[in-house]
């Protein structure tokens, strides 16, 4: 049996969330700004290192083994971790929770003398992460199916 | 020189804030539906502040982003717009405004909002990907039975949406799940390494890529689960009337293809059955034998038919859970039930084609006009109502559903 729920238990931001590329793009661009000296305050990127330090906070199971995380945002964050080659991606579940978390690190506090390979790899993540993001949507608008159980 | 896509979706951006703007001159039967227009507005104000941040200086990927998202956004936003502007329309209706959002306050919370509207295909539907409008409740009817009082009860189905959304559930079941997954797979794994060769079963839920292979097996169960807890709610909310209305819209459909996210029909209609049972409630005779199944992926599709029947399994292992789950939510909820004295009470006064009065609930209203819709000719006492039975009922329950909500109106404001 599983536990009655409450509705204060709340969700944050799900992957198919139409703010969620948004606040991608907006860290995106906090950090091409950053790479051309211009003064940052880095807000979407905090934001969307909250959302990724949501999002892996509490899998059950340690390291490889990790599991009862949403399997679409591991599927995406997995992918964009990948694309953006972070540290030389990723082989394992348990590598997905382990870049995720340090990225969420680096994204929530951006060091002050940060390099400019360092923003330069974050950019590089936060496009990733965009365009896994509206690939996933777009293919939930294919995925509706034209049937009387269209919702 | 400017990157012209850029400019482009600038552009568009700037088309959908013009149109949004044109939305809000209509006449809105109810605040709701503006509202909603607000969010959208400030949603696409974020994304023109956004595609102005990036310059020529900016990175060619950085652009492509920026567009490329709001891009995604005004393609999506045709969709929920429309949706807005048909909920100003008269074939809607309106009676059922007050009731259904009171039902959804008394589940989700007194900020919940609600917009009614219809939509030009032949099915229920509610949308899926707007979390930026939170705490709205979207309900659509095909638009030509959007002002048939007896499909109401499907609102309690769309109503689900929000209900899973708002209690967390796919946090609390994509745990049993995903094992459930594993087990069937492992159980099954001749079946599965003839489609996906040359993984290992120690892999399965350790190795990122083997993952892959089967969380569409997870995603449709998950989304199987969520539609069965729907039509529970729905169920729960407005007992029989929901097996009628459920059977009115959905009984016809006999030939297409399956669709991953639900059960196929015949199971669907016998777990309505099953659950209808465990809550206490009358099936009419042969209930699920008025539903068929529409085709499953065929032999070319092997993948996606043995993923499908894992996902079948992996819904059918939390069934029982959410039926549970749904019950103690509307208990816990205060929602009044629908009582056979009050239905019996009810379809006496629409027998005199007289609107009833002191109804506890919505359920009671429209089980009795099921109920009446149902029964042999001669339902009317004078003879003459009974010539055009469905128009004459239809204006009944539509006007005891006012007289109900301006009881409810008048208790809350005495």
């Amino acid at each position: 049996m599983i536990n009655v729920m409450t509705a204060s238990s709340r969700c944050s931001l799900r992957t198919s969330d139409p703010r969620l590329p948004l606040m991608a793009t907006k860290a995106a661009i906090e950090f091409d700004n950053a790479l051309q000296g211009k003064v940052v305050d880095f807000q979407s990127a905090k934001r969307l290192g909250i959302f990724l330090k949501e999002s892996f906070a509490s899998p059950i199971g340690a390291g490889a083994e990790a599991f009862g995380l949403d399997l679409t945002t591991v599927d995406i964050v997995g992918q964009a971790i990948n694309d953006s080659k972070w540290r030389g991606g990723i082989k394992t579940v348990g590598d997905v929770v382990e870049r995720a978390s340090e990225i969420a690190g680096n994204l929530d506090c951006v060091p002050e003398n940060e390099d400019q390979a360092g923003l330069e790899q974050l950019r590089v993540f936060c496009i990733a992460l965009c365009n896994s993001l509206v690939g996933y949507r777009e293919s939930l608008q294919d995925y509706r199916p034209s049937s009387p159980y269209r919702r | 020189m400017p990157n012209f896509v850029l400019q482009t979706v600038r552009s568009q951006v700037q088309s959908v804030l013009q149109e949004i703007d044109r939305l809000e001159g209509s006449e809105f039967p109810y605040q709701h539906a503006k509202d909603g227009l607000d969010e959208l507005r400030d949603v696409f104000r974020d994304h023109e502040t956004t595609l102005s941040l990036v310059t020529d200086q900016s990175k060619p990927d950085t652009i492509e982003a920026a567009y490329k998202t709001a891009f995604s956004s005004v393609k999506g936003s045709l969709d929920i717009l429309g949706f807005i502007l048909r909920s100003t329309n008269v074939r809607n209706a309106f009676e059922v405004y007050g009731p259904l959002l009171r039902l959804s306050r008394q589940i989700l919370g007194p900020t919940t909002k609600l917009i009614i509207s219809s939509e030009w295909n032949f099915s229920p539907f509610t949308f899926i990907g707007y979390e930026h409008l939170p705490d709205f409740v979207l309900i659509g009817f095909p638009a030509t039975e959007s002002s048939n009082p007896f499909l109401v009860p499907l609102a309690g189905h769309e109503l689900g949406h929000s209900v899973w959304n708002a209690f967390a559930c796919d946090t609390k079941y994509r745990k049993p799940i995903e094992e459930k997954i594993i087990e069937e797979i492992k159980s099954r794994w001749l079946e599965y390494d003839s489609v996906f060769p040359g993984r290992k079963p120690t892999e399965l839920n350790t190795d990122f890529f083997v993952k892959q292979t089967w969380i569409p097996a997870w995603n449709w169960a998950m989304r199987q689960s969520e539609e069965v807890f729907c039509d529970f709610l729905g169920l729960r909310l407005f007992a029989e009337s929901y097996l009628h209305a459920s059977a009115y819209l959905m009984a016809p459909w006999r030939e297409g293809r399956r669709s991953f996210q639900y059960p196929n029909g015949t199971e669907r209609s016998q777990i309505l059955v099953s659950a209808a049972q465990a809550y206490g409630m009358n099936v009419p005779p042969d209930y699920a034998g008025m539903f068929s199944d529409v085709a499953e992926p065929q032999d070319d599709q092997r993948q996606a038919k043995f993923l499908l029947s894992i996902a079948d399994e992996a819904r059918r292992s939390v069934t029982s859970d959410l039926m549970s789950q749904v019950d103690q939510i509307v208990s816990s909820s205060g929602v009044m039930y629908r009582t056979s004295q009050d239905v019996e009470r009810c379809k006496d006064n629409f027998k005199m084609m007289v609107p009833s009065q002191n109804v506890a609930c919505l359920a009671t209203i429209i089980n009795a006009a099921w109920e009446a819709l149902l029964s042999p000719p001669g339902f009317f006492k004078n003879p003459q109502h009974d010539e055009r039975r469905d128009a004459n009922l239809t204006e009944i329950v539509l006007k005891s559903i006012e007289v109900h909500e301006i009881e409810q109106k008048l208790a809350s404001h005495p």
